[in-house]
């Protein structure tokens, strides 16, 4: 999951963007309006974390310009004001959750997974279940057949995103924007080191089904390909 | 309700004062002509004896002057007045009679009342009582041809206490209905008049700290419950003002404090968030944590500061000082700063500023001032230190993009920043970063006679001028 962070207090932006990193969030930050409204516009982002009270355009009027372009993407506003009326305007203008500083670091990834949630539609709040491959996307672990696999915060991004679109054959670009923050360099192979890395610790098992699959020219696949083959 | 009550109560004593007074002012008045009356009618009664005895030969005769009498008796007659006249040996002589026969007196009563008075000494006038009815009666002795004789005038008081009752009966009529009427017209107007007041203290009641922008009606601002209302709005919008003031000033402070709280509160939620950490990352978070902590301390000082002088209680702790070195001091202390930001610190040490004055609070001054002008500076700023005529003057300039013109009225409010983006971002060393440096500039000069001000900004930069009253 790549997220876009628009803040312009650097030691704020500082926390949130390492925090969201242990979680298993790629992230980018802009300081003011004009820039979150021109990197969402060129980047791909599953949400955007708002601050409210940035400089050349304010929060608000980002949400609403985002909203104007038909822009689905769940916003969650930041702000240091928490009047009603400041909640209602932000809810008011398209965002889809209001946390006012300070907040509890825990909160604001909860909500963040929340809105992230509400757009899949999916009713499994932090479990993610592909055949036998479970994972928990709070706690950040993962199961095969019962049995614990160890993976790195950015292996378990990649199989994150994999799993959330399970069945679906995925572009290395698709992965790239939304594993990776915008320092990722796409002339190189990292992509591939992650998905054999992947593959070695999900599929090593005897006897069990392969889940991670390559689709050459295309992309990679996570599922039971031969049992969806027989449906 | 009560003021009519009031009201009536002391019209009623005035109105039984007055009736009261006017009754016995008649009554003596009255009582005095009747005197009086009766001792004209003694006189002409005398007067016409003798008359009647000068026509006679002046033959002196013990019998003539009951005869004259007794002629002077059938001759004179007055209306309501019935004169007896007595020998010596109080045998009555002669007797007028009246017309009115209610008020008749008969000789013998007349002769019972003159023994009775006889009786009392030096007493000209008595009043007695005969069939129910008042008389009053005149003793008069007269002498005639060395005979004593005596006359006893006798005036029925009935004519007299029947006015006097009369006019009893129309005070005591009228001052009831004269109350009455005053009261009810005076309940009716009390009221009138009133119904403002209590139409204004329902308004007073309903307005609290939370509706202070409510009004109290005004009927018409000429008469003195309109000016009063209007007053008493005056006096709510200036509350109004200060409670906004104050909510403002609130709302501000909260803000300000709540950016490093969630600093603290997210840096250390992350850092805690994973099990294992190098120690560099600790290292990091601590330092974030503790400069946070330093800021919030430095608006947590100026917020204190800002309320003490709200409160009116900043004591100064006034010493003999030297407004020179104090400045000295404080360009010191920023030496290190300009030169990481590489602007140039140029300041001249001019003669001696002798002041009196807190020390810490000028220092305090100065720094807010140099500070801000090293933030904004691109390269240079200079402090400089004179002695005009009357004050002391120091100018702190820096060579910054100036202040917007817009803003310049707002610099010295507190929380006010011209730019947000900037004076956040910058490394904030004498103020708290939170727009309440300046404010409180302000108030330290003033606090010590002196004044703040903005001398000019534009495109080349700003210039901030400190003036002191200079003691010759």
């Amino acid at each position: 999951m790549r997220i876009l962070l628009v803040e312009d207090e650097p030691r704020i932006a500082n926390f949130v963007v390492k925090g969201l990193r242990d979680n298993a969030f790629a992230v980018d930050t802009a300081e003011t309006g004009e820039a979150a409204l021109y990197q969402a516009e060129i980047n791909t982002y599953d949400a955007i974390i708002l601050d409210v009270m940035i400089p050349e355009k304010d929060g608000l009027e980002v949400c609403r310009e985002l909203r104007e372009k038909g822009s689905q993407i769940p916003i969650l506003m930041l702000t240091a004001r928490d009047t009603v009326e400041d909640r209602i305007s932000g809810l008011n203008f398209g965002a889809d959750d209001y946390l006012t500083k300070p907040f509890a670091f825990g909160e604001l990834i909860a909500r963040l997974r929340a809105i992230l949630r509400r757009r899949e539609k999916s009713f499994e709040p932090t479990r993610i279940t592909v055949d036998d491959l479970e994972i928990d996307t709070q706690s950040q672990r993962t199961w095969r057949g019962g049995q614990e696999i160890a993976l790195t915060t950015k292996e378990f991004t990649v199989l994150e995103y994999l799993a959330r679109n399970a069945g679906k054959v995925i572009g290395r670009e698709e992965i790239s924007e939304h594993c990776w923050d915008e320092t990722y360099d796409p002339f190189t192979n990292t992509i591939e080191v992650f998905i054999n890395r992947l593959r070695k610790k999900i599929d090593a098992e005897e006897g069990k089904t392969t889940l991670l699959h390559t689709k050459r020219g295309a992309g990679y696949v996570l599922g039971d390909l031969t049992a969806k083959e027989n449906v | 309700m009560r003021l009519t009550l009031w009201y009536a109560g002391v019209l009623a004593l005035v109105l039984a004062l007055f009736a009261i007074l006017t009754y016995l002012l008649f009554a003596y008045t009255l009582q005095n002509q009747t005197n009086q009356t009766l001792s004209e009618i003694a006189g002409v009664f005398e007067t016409t004896v003798n008359r009647e005895l000068e026509n006679e030969d002046k033959i002196v005769d013990s019998t003539k002057g009951s005869e004259a009498i007794r002629d002077a008796t059938t001759e004179l007659g007055f209306k309501d007045y019935q004169v007896f006249a007595f020998s010596s040996d109080n045998r009555l002589i002669a007797a007028t009679k009246i017309a009115d026969s209610d008020t008749q007196i008969s000789p013998e009563i007349a002769e019972s009342q003159l023994k009775t008075f006889s009786s009392k000494p030096n007493a000209d006038f008595f009043d007695f009582e005969n069939g129910g009815k008042s008389f009053r009666a005149f003793f008069y002795p007269f002498k005639l041809q060395s005979q004593n004789y005596s006359l006893l005038i006798v005036h029925s008081l009935d004519d007299q206490n029947e006015l006097l009752a009369r006019i009893s009966y129309a005070f005591l009529i009228s001052v009831p209905l004269a109350l009455l009427f005053a009261s009810f017209g005076g309940y009716f107007l009390a009221k009138k008049s009133l119904a403002p007041i209590s139409e204004m203290s329902r308004a007073a009641e309903a307005i609290t700290a939370k509706n202070l922008n409510e009004r109290m009606p005004v009927k018409n601002e000429r008469d003195e419950l309109g000016s009063l209302a209007s007053k008493f709005n005056e006096l709510l919008s200036r509350l109004d003002v200060s409670f906004e003031q104050q909510r403002r000033f609130m709302a501000d402070a909260s803000h300000e404090l709540r950016t490093p709280v969630a600093i603290v509160r997210g840096e250390a939620d992350v850092i805690l968030g994973k099990e294992k950490r190098a120690e560099t990352e600790y290292r990091e978070s601590f330092s974030i944590v503790q400069s946070e902590a330093e800021r919030m301390t430095r608006i947590i000082e100026d917020l204190f500061t800002l309320a003490r002088v709200d409160a009116g209680q900043q004591p100064l702790q006034k010493a003999a000082i030297y407004l020179d070195e104090i400045l000295g001091e404080a360009v010191k202390s920023f030496r290190t700063v300009a030169n990481k930001r590489n602007v140039t610190l140029e300041y001249k040490t001019p003669e001696e500023m002798k002041y009196s004055g807190d020390a810490q609070l000028l220092r305090r001054l100065f720094s807010n001032l140099i500070d801000n002008a090293l933030k904004h500076a691109k390269s240079h700023v200079k402090v400089t230190n004179e002695r005009r005529d009357d004050s002391y003057e120091i100018n702190i300039s820096d060579d910054g993009a100036g202040i917007p013109t817009d803003a310049q009225t707002h610099i010295f409010e507190r929380f006010y920043r011209a730019d947000k983006a900037r004076s956040r971002n910058a490394n904030v060393s004498a103020g708290s970063g939170a727009g309440l440096g300046l404010a409180i500039s302000k108030f330290i000069a003033e606090a010590h006679d002196g004044r703040l001000a903005l001398a000019k900004s534009d495109s080349h930069g700003s210039i901030f001028t400190v003036q002191f009253p200079a003691k010759k």
